[in-house]
C-alpha cells in the first residue's frame, strides 16, 4: 500500500448497520481524525457471509458481485470486523474462482484491512488516554485471531490507553458460540458455549467488555444481560478507542 | 473386475480427473542431522520413567550384579545376544533361562519371567529412544513380556535423531520386526491418569556404557 | 458392538439435549480437553518450528496421496517379498468377509484386537461374533468401553468420557474375584491380569496400522501400552487393516509425521513403542507371528479422491487433536455424533461415508472458529471442507458425496432467496434496515433459538447508512450556504 493514502472505503458491516451504527461511526471518526477522507457507498449491503457458512454460495456470489462492483476504487476497503473482513480477503477469492470477476475478487482481496490492523500496522497511530482508570475484558474473535490474524493490533492500541487495565477471559481462544447462523440452528451448543465465555468474562472483575466483532459482542452481552440486568456495558473497541480519547471522555 | 483393479482403477480415473496441486508438497525437510547428546538421552528415559545407569562396556555386568542382589531377581531371561551371554557367564551366576523355543516355553514366559535382559542396537538421544531389532538372538517377545526390562547400550551407539537412527537402514532390508522403546508400558486410559505396567514392562532399566 | 449408526443425523438433536444435559459428561469432556490441550501447547513451543513441522507433514502427505495408486502397488509388492500376505476390500462387508475368512483357516477361535480405528470402521467385532468368534478389545480404554457394551467416545482416548469410579464399579461387577478399588494403578493392573491372559491365549491378533511404508513394505504401529505389540506378536496370525491413504512413500518419511503425531494426539514427544512390522516370523526366528496379512480397505476413500479438495482429508494421521480443540466436540462429547469418527474430523469423513443424507447434519455442529484447522498436523482445512459439505448439502450441483442437496430445506432456501433479494437491492435493503429501525420498539423478540439465551436483539434508532447519510446532507447544506 502506497503511504499516502489520503482516501479509504469504509465497508461498515449489516451487524454495526442496524445494531450497532455508533461503533461504526466511532470507527469512521478515528480513520478521518487521522486525515483520511472516508467513503462510504450507499449501495453497499452484507459481505455474503451469511448465506456462504450455510453452504448457499450461489446467493453469496452474488453478493460478492455487488461488493465487487461497488468497492471498485483501487484504495483500500477498511472493516470494523474481523469475520466480514475476512469474507472478503480470505474467501471471495475461493468463492469467485472461475468467475468472470475473479481477478477483481483477488485484487480486492489485496485491499482489504480490519480497522484495528490498519490504524496499527498501516497509520501507526498513536492513542493518548484521557480518561479515568478502569478495567476492560477485551474478546478476540475468532476469524480476528486466526483468519485475519490481527489479534495483537487490537490488543497494542488498548495497551497504548494509559489508564486502562486490560484482561482477556481464560481460554480466551476459544469461541463464544455465535458462529453466525450456529447461533441459531445450535441454539443449545451454542449456549453452553457462551454460558462458559460469560463466566470467564465474569471472573475478570472488568467494568467493560470490548471486542471488534459485533457478533461476539451481541452474543456474549445479550447473554451477560439474560443472565443479570445489571451485567456490564459491552462497546465496540472503536467506540471506546475514540471515547477514551477525544474530550469527552467519561 | 477384482476389488484391487476396482480401487487402482478409481484412484487413477480420480487423479488423472483432478490431478494434485504440486505446489502444496513442495516443502523440502529441512536437515535433521542432530548431534548427539548422552545427557538429553538421560533426561529424556528418566522423564519417561526408566532408570538409566552410566557405566562402561565392561563394567556393566558387574554393577548389574548388584542391583540384582538388592532386587532379589532371581528368574531372569535372555536371548543368544552377548550382554545375555556375558550376563550368564557372570560371577554373580544368575539364574537363567535362555529363550530358545516358543511352543515350549511361552508359558513359563508369561507367568514366571521376571527380568528380561537384551542389548538396544543404538539409541536416540533427543527422545530417550532405544533400537530393538528381532533377531534370532533377539526373539520379539524377551523385550515386552518380562515386567522389568534391562537394557545395554553402547554410548557410540546412540544417534541424535529418529531420521538418524532409520538411516542405518536405507538400502537394506529391515528386521521383521524394529522396536523403538522410550520408557516402560504406560497408559492413561483411566481419566488421564498415567499408570505403568499397562502390558509391557512396567520398569525399564538402561546401562548406558562408554566404550573401554 | 456395532453402536454406530448407519444414519447418525437420525436424533442427533435428541442425543445432543442428552450430552448437554449430562453434567458429569461434560465435567470429564472439559477437563480432559484442557489437559490435552495443554500438554500439546507444551510439547510446541515455538510457533514457527511448529508451522514449519506443519507445512512437512502436510506436503509429505500430500506427496503420497499424489501417488497413491502406485505407492499402494510398490507397498503391496514389497510386502509380498517381506512375506506379508496383502488383500483389497472395497467396503467394509469385503474386508469383514476377507477378516474372518483368514481367521476360520487358521483354526483358531480367540481374537485380541489393538486400537484400530479402520476395524472401528468396518464393525469387525460385530463380524466376529457373527462368525462364532471371540473378539477382546485389548486397548485398555477399549476393554473398559467394550466390556460396557459401549462405544469410543474419542479416537485416542476411547474411554475419555468415564470417570475412574465408574470404571472401577465396572470392573468389580464384572470381572471375577475383583474387590472394588478407585486406585488407577490397581485397575490397571486388573485389566493387566485379564489381558495377559488372553494375549497369551490368543489365536489371531488384529490390530491397524499408523503409518504403511511403500518403499519396504513396513507397517508402523504408534502406541504407549504395548497390547498393539502383544497383538502382532503372540498369536500364530497377525491380521492387520488400513485405510488405503495410510500410506506413505518411504521411510525418511516417519520420523516427521511419528513426531507430529504423537505430539498433536497426546501431547507427548514420544510414544513408549513404534512397532515397525516386516514380516512374519522367519524360520530361524523365535517368536513371532507365523502369517501376517494386511488388508487395505477402501471404504469410500477413491471417491473422495477423486475431488481435489475432499482429497485433503485423506491427509489425516487420526490423531485427534481437531476434537481436543473444538469447543462443541468439548461440549458434547463424542457419542452425541452417533459415529465412529467424532469432532471435526468426523464432520467431514462420516458425511462423505454414509452419504449426506444420512450425515449431513452433523456440518451444523460447528461455528466456523478454526481452532481444527489451527490445530491439525498436516494443515488439513477443516473449517472449509465442514464449510464445502455444508454447500453440497444444499446445492443441486454436482458433487461426489452421496445425498447432496438432502439437506436442502425449503424454507431455508426461502429465506436465503428473500435475503438475497433484499440484499442486492440496495433501496430495499435500505427500507427494510429503516423500517426495522422505525418499528424497533414493536418487533417481536425474534428468533426464539436467540432469546431463549440472549436478551433481545434491538435494532438502533438510526442505521449507519441513515447516520451517514443525514451527516452528508448537512454538509451539502452546509458548503451551499457557504457559497
Amino acid at each position: 500500500m502506497s503511504p499516502t493514502i489520503d482516501r479509504v472505503y469504509f465497508f461498515g458491516t449489516c451487524l454495526i448497520d442496524v445494531f450497532y451504527p455508533g461503533a461504526g461511526m466511532a470507527a469512521i471518526t478515528l480513520l478521518e481524525r487521522e486525515g483520511l477522507e472516508v467513503l462510504f457507498p450507499q449501495a453497499q449491503t452484507c459481505c455474503g457471509q451469511p448465506p456462504y457458512n450455510s453452504g448457499y454460495d450461489d446467493e453469496a456470489r452474488t453478493i460478492a458481485r455487488q461488493v465487487i462492483e461497488t468497492f471498485d476504487l483501487p484504495i483500500p476497503i477498511i472493516v470494523p470486523s474481523g469475520s466480514c473482513a475476512g469474507m472478503l480477503r480470505k474467501h471471495y477469492p475461493a468463492l469467485m474462482a472461475g468467475d468472470p470477476l475473479e481477478e477483481k475478487a483477488n485484487q480486492l482481496a489485496t485491499r482489504v484491512y480490519e480497522l484495528h490492523e490498519f490504524l496499527h500496522r498501516v497509520l501507526n497511530i498513536t492513542l493518548e488516554d484521557q480518561g479515568k482508570p478502569t478495567r476492560v475484558v477485551m474478546h478476540t474473535s475468532c476469524s480476528a485471531r486466526r483468519e485475519m490474524e490481527v489479534m495483537d493490533d487490537g490488543l497494542s492500541l488498548l495497551r497504548q490507553l494509559g489508564n486502562v487495565e486490560v484482561c482477556e477471559p481464560e481460554n480466551a481462544e476459544t469461541c463464544c458460540g455465535f458462529g453466525g447462523t450456529f447461533a441459531v440452528k445450535m441454539s443449545d451448543v451454542s449456549a453452553a458455549m457462551v454460558a462458559d465465555k460469560c463466566a470467564a468474562v465474569n471472573a475478570t472483575g472488568a467494568s467493560t467488555l470490548l471486542s471488534s466483532d459485533c457478533g461476539c459482542l451481541m452474543n456474549i452481552h445479550g447473554a451477560l444481560e439474560h443472565r443479570n440486568s445489571d451485567a456490564m456495558p459491552a462497546e465496540h473497541l472503536a467506540e471506546f478507542l475514540l471515547r477514551r480519547t477525544s474530550g469527552d471522555a467519561s | 473386475m477384482s476389488s484391487k483393479n476396482a480401487i487402482l482403477s478409481r484412484l487413477r480415473h480420480g487423479r488423472a480427473a483432478s490431478p494434485a496441486n504440486t505446489a502444496a508438497f513442495a516443502a523440502e525437510r529441512a536437515s535433521d542431522a542432530v548431534t548427539p547428546d548422552l545427557d538429553i538421552m538421560v533426561s529424556a528415559l528418566e522423564a519417561a520413567h526408566a532408570r538409566v545407569f552410566r557405566s562402561t562396556t565392561s563394567q556393566w555386568a558387574d554393577d548389574l550384579a548388584k542391583l540384582a542382589r538388592e532386587r532379589g531377581w532371581a528368574n531372569w531371561w535372555i536371548g543368544g545376544d552377548d550382554v545375555g551371554r556375558t550376563w550368564q557367564a557372570h560371577d554373580s551366576e544368575p539364574a537363567t533361562t535362555v529363550f530358545s523355543n516358543w511352543d515350549s516355553q511361552k508359558a513359563p514366559l508369561f507367568d514366571a519371567a521376571e527380568v528380561a535382559l537384551c542389548r538396544a542396537r543404538a539409541g536416540i538421544a533427543e527422545t530417550g529412544t532405544l533400537v530393538v531389532e528381532s533377531s534370532p538372538q533377539v526373539p520379539r517377545t524377551l523385550s515386552l513380556v518380562p515386567p522389568v526390562h534391562v537394557v545395554v547400550i553402547d554410548e557410540d551407539s546412540v544417534v541424535g535423531s529418529l531420521h538418524q537412527a532409520l538411516a542405518r537402514y536405507e538400502n537394506k532390508s529391515l528386521p521383521t520386526n524394529l522396536i523403538f522403546i522410550s520408557g516402560p508400558s504406560k497408559t492413561a486410559d483411566i481419566q488421564q491418569t498415567l499408570a505403568y505396567g499397562a502390558h509391557g514392562p512396567r520398569e525399564l532399566i538402561v546401562y548406558l556404557c562408554r566404550r573401554e | 458392538m456395532s453402536g454406530f449408526s448407519p444414519n447418525p443425523d437420525q436424533n442427533f438433536g435428541v442425543r445432543i439435549q442428552e450430552a448437554l444435559g449430562n453434567e458429569e459428561l461434560r465435567e470429564s469432556f472439559h477437563g480432559a480437553m484442557t489437559f490435552l490441550r495443554e500438554k500439546r501447547r507444551q510439547q510446541f513451543p515455538d510457533p514457527d518450528a511448529l508451522d514449519a513441522l506443519r507445512t512437512r507433514g502436510a506436503a509429505i502427505r500430500e506427496r503420497a496421496l499424489a501417488q497413491l495408486p502406485d505407492l499402494l502397488e510398490q507397498l503391496e509388492g514389497q510386502c509380498q517379498h517381506n512375506g506379508i500376505r496383502v488383500h483389497w476390500a472395497e467396503d467394509a462387508a469385503e474386508a469383514n468377509e476377507i477378516i474372518t475368512g483368514i481367521a476360520r483357516k487358521t483354526g483358531g477361535k480367540r481374537v485380541v484386537k489393538g486400537k484400530s480405528m479402520a476395524t472401528e470402521e468396518i464393525g469387525l467385532n460385530t463380524a466376529f461374533e457373527n462368525a462364532g468368534f471371540s473378539c477382546l478389545e485389548s486397548d485398555m480404554g477399549e476393554y473398559i468401553v467394550q466390556q460396557a457394551h459401549e462405544t469410543p467416545s474419542h479416537i485416542i482416548m476411547p474411554a475419555i468420557h468415564r470417570n475412574k469410579a465408574s470404571i472401577a464399579r465396572q470392573f468389580a461387577e464384572q470381572i471375577p474375584d475383583t474387590p472394588y478399588t478407585e486406585d488407577v494403578d490397581e485397575l490397571i493392573g486388573i485389566g493387566r491380569r485379564v489381558l495377559r491372559r488372553a494375549f497369551a491365549d490368543a489365536d489371531i491378533g488384529i490390530s491397524g496400522v499408523n503409518f504403511a511404508i511403500a518403499e519396504t513394505g513396513t507397517l508402523c504401529l504408534v502406541e504407549n501400552e504395548g497390547n498393539g505389540r502383544m497383538s502382532t506378536t503372540v498369536p500364530d496370525t497377525h491380521i492387520a487393516v488400513m485405510g488405503i491413504e495410510k500410506v506413505i512413500e518411504k521411510l525418511s518419511d516417519l520420523p516427521d509425521l511419528y513426531r507430529l503425531l504423537t505430539r498433536s494426539a497426546t501431547g507427548q514427544p514420544i510414544t513408549t513403542y513404534l512397532n515397525l512390522i516386516s514380516g512374519p516370523r522367519k524360520p530361524d526366528e523365535i517368536d513371532g507371528p507365523r502369517q501376517v496379512h494386511l488388508v487395505l480397505l477402501d471404504n469410500g476413500r477413491s471417491r473422495i479422491y477423486a475431488d481435489r479438495q475432499l482429497r485433503e482429508t485423506l491427509r489425516c494421521i487420526r490423531c485427534g487433536a481437531c476434537m481436543n480443540h473444538c469447543p462443541v466436540y468439548e461440549r458434547l462429547g463424542g457419542h452425541a455424533y452417533g459415529t465412529v469418527y467424532p469432532g471435526p474430523i468426523g464432520q467431514v469423513v462420516m458425511p462423505q461415508l454414509l452419504g449426506l443424507d444420512k450425515a449431513g447434519k452433523l456440518t451444523q455442529a460447528c461455528s466456523l472458529n478454526g481452532a481444527c484447522g489451527e490445530a491439525c498436523p498436516v494443515k488439513i482445512p477443516l473449517p472449509d471442507l465442514i464449510r464445502r459439505l455444508r454447500h453440497d448439502g444444499v446445492s443441486r450441483t454436482d458433487s461426489p458425496v452421496r445425498g447432496q442437496g438432502k439437506q436442502r430445506k425449503w424454507i431455508e432456501a426461502t429465506i436465503w432467496a428473500t435475503w438475497l433479494s433484499i440484499h442486492t437491492h440496495p433501496r430495499l435493503y435500505r427500507l427494510s434496515t429503516l423500517m426495522a429501525t422505525r418499528l424497533r420498539r414493536l418487533m417481536p423478540p425474534l428468533p426464539r433459538a436467540w432469546t431463549r439465551h440472549r436478551s433481545p436483539l434491538r435494532p438502533a434508532a438510526r442505521t449507519l447508512h441513515e447516520t451517514l447519510q443525514q451527516r452528508e446532507r448537512a454538509r451539502q447544506k452546509e458548503s451551499a450556504r457557504e457559497q
